[in-house]
């Protein structure tokens, strides 16, 4: 079906954390990022999905709370919403919070726009002792409703054909009214609105927000444009005051708020269930004041024992073919161009397989764990105190430990916090976390070659530097933290489907971005050794490698290479050394294997990090995340030389 | 934050070192960590005192 020539769009919107994106991907296919934390989705995706011979457009914005959005991430919701004007909306409702997800669902009902309720979790919601009469939510809200669990599939089919039906009728919603003394007001200014201005959606719509927008700037800018209709808007405003003894915007909120609560009291019977008195007493220790915090050092502790455990025997195990391979080609060519372009090549591949995927996989797939299972927003509250002593809030918790798995989406991530300063701090903050490619270079340097203890030494000190450069950098902000606001949802028993099609998304985008630059590196690496122009490099550079550092001048080139994938630098380093992975300490010493790993993981960030950095936070943050980086780097190596070096 | 004149809320936990609150909304069925300086602001009634 086209309409205009294009595809009719549908929207999936909800509040944080109501299963939007899961849905999304049960219908699209795995796209979209998903985790058991309030605002996972930050920017909206969208895919063309063909349903029973139709095609359209869906699109899986970013979750919002209401229509008067507070962090940009809710802003991006909102302006699809008010620029693109979808032909359906699909509101994905969390049916184990019902009560306040109808708030939303009264907002959208007022646009009056096509819409279809995906009444998500069912299974949480009976879990919980919440049973829904359908068919009576149905004829209150006068929309049709669907029920679905996402995580499985269920419903998926029935949700499409309701959207397909509702699409071709087009009928409109009709918005349920409110006290008569509320109503008669929104009337008025609707009815006050001159007929050349312009509305969002509708008249009423618009009067609506106009009555919530308690906003200075509005209200200037409207004194300026029309002050007859100033007028009006502070007279209705004066008397929904006067009548609920309240500022207005809070007499429209608490309207919605009482009309949803009535509905969910209409269509719901709620029980106590078994399993929400478990789930309380497991949150009872994992935030208990003592123990929560032995069970995150636990959880931080075993999630790199395990890692390791896994990623150590796999390698040693891959990389034996790898090197007999190499050695056997490198001695039936004979060393000629060709020769140095196909070891550059087996490098290349070799490494990707052996040294960084037996760390990235499992590290991908516990975090998908952890995210899945809820635990992160936890986390965040358990280490908001620590993070006020850097001059943050525990809501940055979830972008840094997202900043374990990559840089990249944790950048992006820093949307759900809502002042820039927050922002700003966090993301310069990110790029000096560990991510799966350094940690992949940590383990498969440190803790190879020095064992796992030394690898957790350096990981607590990596964290300990963030901590006192958040220090320093928030002491150049002199406006404080705004304080934490941090949903906690329910806990989750995580689908291993999920967690599965999650780290083969993230391996899929490993082995179509990462990897050809690791392939495509080392085989240039070849050619300028084969060139000898590697030793060009090697020179100039020779100053901060060898003389200040200490490290062999042969690594000057692969720190320049580290800038397009930090893991690069350690295949790289193997092929400029010309030495198997198993022979490395026989041409550096212990020394000079640390200096190394602390100057290449501090280094500046990589270039998907940088890129990300300048389009999120502009040109001068992007900058000085790389002279921050470099300096820390550069400092932190010559320090370690000195300590290590005695 | 979710929260509304007349809801029923639980303290549910209190982190160390003055850090956050964790809040139970009963009314709307939902958990929020609230920091000190933000939950300070918030005026309650004591109705059920374990």
């Amino acid at each position: 079906m086209t309409k205009n020539n294009r595809y009719p769009d549908v929207v999936l919107i909800g509040q944080p954390n109501c299963g939007k994106s899961t849905l999304f991907n049960a219908v699209a296919g795995l796209k979209a990022d998903t985790s058991n934390f309030p605002g996972t989705s930050i920017k909206h995706t969208h895919s063309k999905v063909n349903v029973e011979g139709s095609i359209v457009n869906i699109i899986d914005l970013p979750g919002t709370y209401s229509l008067n959005p507070s962090d940009p991430a809710e802003k991006v919701a909102l302006s699809h919403l008010f620029h693109e004007k979808p032909d359906l909306i699909i509101n994905v409702v969390d049916a184990s919070i019902l009560g306040r997800n109808l708030e939303l669902t009264l907002e959208l009902m007022e646009l009056g726009s096509p819409m279809i309720i995906a009444l998500n979790m069912i299974d949480l919601a009976k879990k919980k002792g919440v049973e829904i009469d359908i068919k009576k939510l149905e004829k209150l809200l006068g929309v049709p409703v669907i029920p679905t669990i996402a995580t499985r599939g269920q419903g998926i089919k029935e949700m499409l054909e309701a959207a397909l039906q509702t699409l071709g009728k087009s009928p409109s919603v009709t918005p349920i009214k409110w006290s008569r003394d509320v109503e008669q007001r929104v009337e008025k200014l609707a009815n006050l609105l001159p007929e050349d201005f312009p509305p969002v959606y509708n008249k009423r719509f618009t009067a609506i927000h106009m009555i919530e927008a308690n906003k200075l700037f509005f209200d200037k800018v409207l004194r300026e444009i029309n002050p007859k209709l100033k007028e009006d808007l502070d007279r209705v405003r004066r008397e929904l005051e006067d009548m609920h003894n309240a500022p207005s915007y809070e007499v429209i909120s608490a309207e919605r708020h009482h009309l949803a609560l009535k509905i969910f009291e209409e269509s719901s019977r709620v029980f106590r269930g078994k399993r929400v008195k478990f789930q309380d007493r497991l949150d009872d220790v994992i935030m208990h004041p003592f123990f929560g915090y032995i069970i995150l050092l636990a959880i931080f502790f075993g999630f790199f024992f395990i890692i390791f455990k896994i990623g150590n025997p796999l390698e040693e195990l891959l990389l034996e073919p790898l090197t007999s391979l190499r050695n056997f080609l490198m001695l039936k060519l004979g060393e000629n161009v060709f020769s140095y372009l196909i070891d550059g090549l087996l490098a290349g591949i070799g490494g990707g397989v052996a040294i960084v995927l037996p760390y990235f996989v499992p590290l991908i797939l516990l975090m998908s764990f952890l995210e899945d299972v809820g635990y992160l927003a936890r986390a965040g509250f358990l280490m908001d105190t620590f993070m006020h002593k850097i001059g943050l809030h525990g809501k940055s918790v979830s972008p840094f430990i997202l900043g374990f798995g990559c840089n990249v989406p944790a950048i992006v991530s820093t949307r759900i916090l809502e002042s820039r300063r927050d922002r700003v701090i966090t993301s310069l903050l990110i790029p000096f976390i560990p991510c799966s490619a350094r940690t992949t270079i940590i383990l498969a340097l440190v803790a190879f070659y020095l064992g796992p203890i030394w690898a957790f030494g350096f990981y607590t000190f990596n964290i300990l530097l963030i901590a006192i450069l958040g220090r320093v950098i928030s002491l150049f902000f002199r406006t404080p933290s705004p304080g934490l606001i941090l949903e906690i949802p329910s806990l989750k028993m995580p689908s291993l489907k999920n967690m599965l099609k999650k780290t083969i998304f993230q391996m899929k985008s490993f082995i179509k971005f990462a990897w050809p630059i690791l392939v495509a590196g080392s085989i240039v690496l070849g050619f300028l050794q084969y060139l000898h122009f590697d030793r060009i490099i090697n020179i100039i550079l020779s100053p901060l490698v060898e003389k200040g550092l200490g490290l062999p001048q042969e690594l000057g080139v692969t720190l320049v290479f580290g800038f397009l994938r930090k893991e690069l630098s350690l295949i790289m380093m193997l092929q400029a050394l010309g030495v198997s992975y198993k022979d490395l300490m026989t041409v550096v010493t212990k020394e000079q294997l640390v200096v190394f790993t602390v100057f290449i993981n501090f280094f500046i960030p990589c270039l998907s990090t940088v890129a990300l950095l300048w389009k999120e936070m502009g040109k001068r943050i992007a900058f000085l995340s790389i002279g921050l980086n470099t300096g820390v780097a550069v400092i932190l190596s010559l320090i370690v030389r000195l300590i290590l070096g005695k | 934050m979710g929260f509304h004149k007349g809801d029923t809320i639980e303290l549910d936990s209190m982190a160390i070192f003055r850090g956050p609150v964790l809040v139970r909304n009963l009314t709307s069925d939902t958990s929020v960590a609230l920091g000190r300086g933000i939950a300070q602001r918030i005026i309650v009634e004591i109705i059920d005192e374990k």
